[in-house]
């Protein structure tokens, strides 16, 4: 097993400058850097991770975590990511402490990340209200030795760690791919979105079109129109797309009102013969899945959502590691008749 | 000299759903010129069954606005019912038995706000504004705790419910029997049964009626638990139709019927109104909606109109009698 001693002493410098080469910390010149590491690449040097956990567990590492409130799934499926990786690392001496706001007030969120400084939080995972009293307070939290990791959403000029997200487009972009395939390259589509004034909305839009104008330029897009996210102006523009396109081949149903848009497709006569793809596992769009009416759903996979912050802050606190990236994006989970069921375990 | 007034009156409100026929057959000539989908049969059929629950619950909307009253809570009322009895079938509980329980709330919160515009004798425009955000609230509750602890819709998979919402009979959609139905007996009640009579001698003079001898709080009370009544018929054939038993079905309804009521020439001021002129009213709102998505004009202007469809109306009644 290499040490950090012998790479100090093969490399003629103190143990403390092998220690921020190792971890990328600053205060070393690029030569001594590149020496440095290169010998602990050819020793085959591997950090000592229990040697590291035993350490640690004399100090307590506390993660703040601050979710909107509770009147979305979606947050539900966070939590459990948020769960799942705490279950990982609750042994090397990390606590959590999971707050869940009441409304979606920056003063509230303020409040919230206060009281957690004061607890004696080592580092916060939060979903930002966009606002700048909040900013100030992460990059004062930053300044302060607090590591932040925002997901979800981000605020922008902010000093946190990193992001963790969804790349928005990039799920239209999936839809558009998916859809392509489905129709092999030909026919016509329309779109049902929920709301212009949605800027996921419009991200979403955006990526599938860029992908049916790149890709598959044989697709038509015949119209895109607005449920306002309800079921029952979803049946009524749904049912009107079916009937006034009886040639219609596909169907991207990108936002909520699930439940109506799939009641139109049943009705119409041209319905089954279209393929459909969705956004997110809403109970209505499981059952439609499982009907053969869906051909694929995307989601969101809140789960990584609340996972991955967890970890990155975790590897941060225990082993000084700094997130590669400052967008960290998640990927899209696909969902098919076949493995629908797999969901909520 | 008396039957002389009742005719003349009569005519007043012939003359008034005359011209509000007038407007809808304008609107459609407009819109078939604009269109060439919008008169073909399946879409005039959807117009229909778009307008049913609409209009089945302005059928109970016009007896309540005749009386001088108001009811802003029948969309959550059609909300929380449908959620009710989705919710009680999903626990085990035998469709018919849930199916009751849902028309057995819809009454009781019809009656509760019945019961305390009569007794306690706050304005019903609070009152029900009070049952409004109860009502959707315990939408949410009673969609509360299925996967977790949030809120999430219920699909409705039961046939009869489907059948209720999205059935045919021949060509047409059951929904627009349904509704026919009720309006046709609605309109018998109020014409030729004593309460139905009744319900036009409180709106017109609630003192005069009083002193006749009209039971005027049964009168609101029946107005007031009907329409919690037909809300629940409603909120089933909603989400029926839709699948789902959704904790957002029916917000907002409330201002499609007061629209479609006042646009069918009853008065906010009570003691006048009909239930073919609402429905006529029901049918132009419908058009409107209906012409809204043809024409590919954006959503929310739909919720823009509704409100300058509201004030039109109400503005046009008060300047007609002053004139």
């Amino acid at each position: 097993m290499v040490t950090i001693r012998e790479i100090a002493r093969i490399a003629k410098v103190s143990r403390g400058t092998v220690d921020k080469v190792l971890n990328n910390r600053p205060g070393v010149s690029d030569e001594v850097r590149e020496r440095v590491s290169g010998i602990a690449k050819a020793l085959g040097y591997k950090p000592n991770i229990i040697g590291k956990a035993l350490a640690n567990q004399k100090k307590a590492f506390l993660i703040g975590v601050i979710v909107p409130p509770d009147s979305n799934p979606y947050f539900e499926d966070i939590k459990r990511g948020v769960n799942a990786a705490y279950d990982e690392v609750k042994y090397c001496g990390i606590q959590i402490d999971y707050q869940v706001m009441r409304s979606l007030e920056p003063k509230e969120q303020l409040g919230i990340i206060e009281h957690l400084v004061d607890k004696g939080i080592t580092a916060l995972a939060l979903n930002p209200i966009n606002d700048d009293m909040i900013r100030d307070a992460i990059d004062e939290m930053t300044g302060g030795g607090i590591p932040v990791v925002t997901f979800t959403s981000d605020i922008l000029r902010s000093r946190r760690l990193c992001f963790v997200g969804l790349d928005v487009v990039k799920s239209g972009r999936v839809a558009g791919e998916l859809m392509g395939k489905l129709l092999q390259g030909k026919g016509k589509v329309a779109v049902v979105f929920g709301s212009r004034s949605i800027l996921s909305h419009n991200q979403r839009i955006e990526g599938f079109t860029a992908v049916m104008r790149q890709d598959y330029p044989g697709i038509e897009i015949l119209e895109m129109v607005e449920n306002l996210d309800r079921d029952d102006v979803s049946f009524e523009v749904t049912l009107s797309l079916l009937e006034r396109y009886p040639d219609l081949d596909g169907l991207c149903l990108m936002s909520a009102g699930i439940g109506g848009a799939g009641r139109a497709i049943k009705l119409a006569e041209n319905g089954y013969g279209i393929k459909v793809v969705s956004f997110d596992f809403i109970p209505e769009t499981v059952e439609l899945v499982k009907e053969g009416i869906i051909d694929f759903t995307i989601g969101q996979n809140p789960f990584m959502q609340g996972y991955q912050p967890i970890k990155i802050l975790s590897d941060y606190l225990l082993f000084d590691r700094v997130p590669q990236v400052d967008f960290y994006r998640i990927s899209n989970e696909i969902k098919i008749k076949q493995n629908i069921d797999e969901l909520y375990v | 000299m008396e039957r002389g007034k009742m005719s003349s009156l009569k005519n007043v409100i012939r003359v008034r759903e005359a011209g509000v026929f007038g407007a809808l057959c304008l609107i459609v000539v407009i819109m078939s010129i604009l269109s060439p989908y919008f008169l073909r049969p399946d879409n005039i059929f959807n117009v229909l069954r778009g307008m049913s629950t609409i209009g089945i619950i302005s059928i109970g909307m016009t007896m309540i606005i005749i009386t001088g009253g108001i009811d802003l809570s029948v969309g959550s009322i059609l909300g929380v019912t449908a959620m009710f009895t989705a919710r009680l079938m999903y626990q085990g509980i035998s469709p018919v038995l849930a199916i009751f329980g849902g028309f057995g709330l819809g009454c009781l919160l019809g009656f509760t706000n019945g019961i305390i515009i009569t007794k306690v004798k706050i304005a019903p425009f609070i009152v029900t504004l009070g049952m409004l955000s109860i009502g959707r609230g315990l939408t949410y509750l009673l969609a509360t705790g299925l996967r977790g602890t949030v809120a999430s819709n219920i699909p409705m998979t039961n046939e009869f419910i489907g059948y209720l919402g999205a059935g045919y009979i021949g060509p047409i959609p059951f929904p627009v029997i349904e509704m026919t139905i009720l309006v046709v007996l609605f309109s018998l009640f109020v014409k030729y049964t004593v309460i139905g009579r009744q319900i036009y001698a409180v709106g017109s003079n609630e003192e005069a009626a009083r002193l006749s001898g009209v039971n005027v709080d049964s009168v609101k009370l029946f107005v007031y638990t009907t329409t919690g009544a037909l809300c629940t018929l409603a909120g089933l054939m909603n989400a029926g139709l839709l699948s789902t038993a959704a904790t957002n079905a029916g917000q907002g309804n409330e201002l499609d019927v007061v629209a479609a009521v006042v646009i069918g020439g009853a008065s906010l001021n009570g003691g006048q109104g009909s239930i073919i002129g609402t429905i006529i009213g029901a049918a132009i709102m419908a058009v409107l909606r209906n012409s809204f998505i043809l024409l590919r004009l954006p959503a929310y202007m739909q919720t823009v109109t509704i409100g300058v469809v509201i004030i039109l109306a109400v503005s046009t009644d008060r300047l007609r009698k002053a004139s």
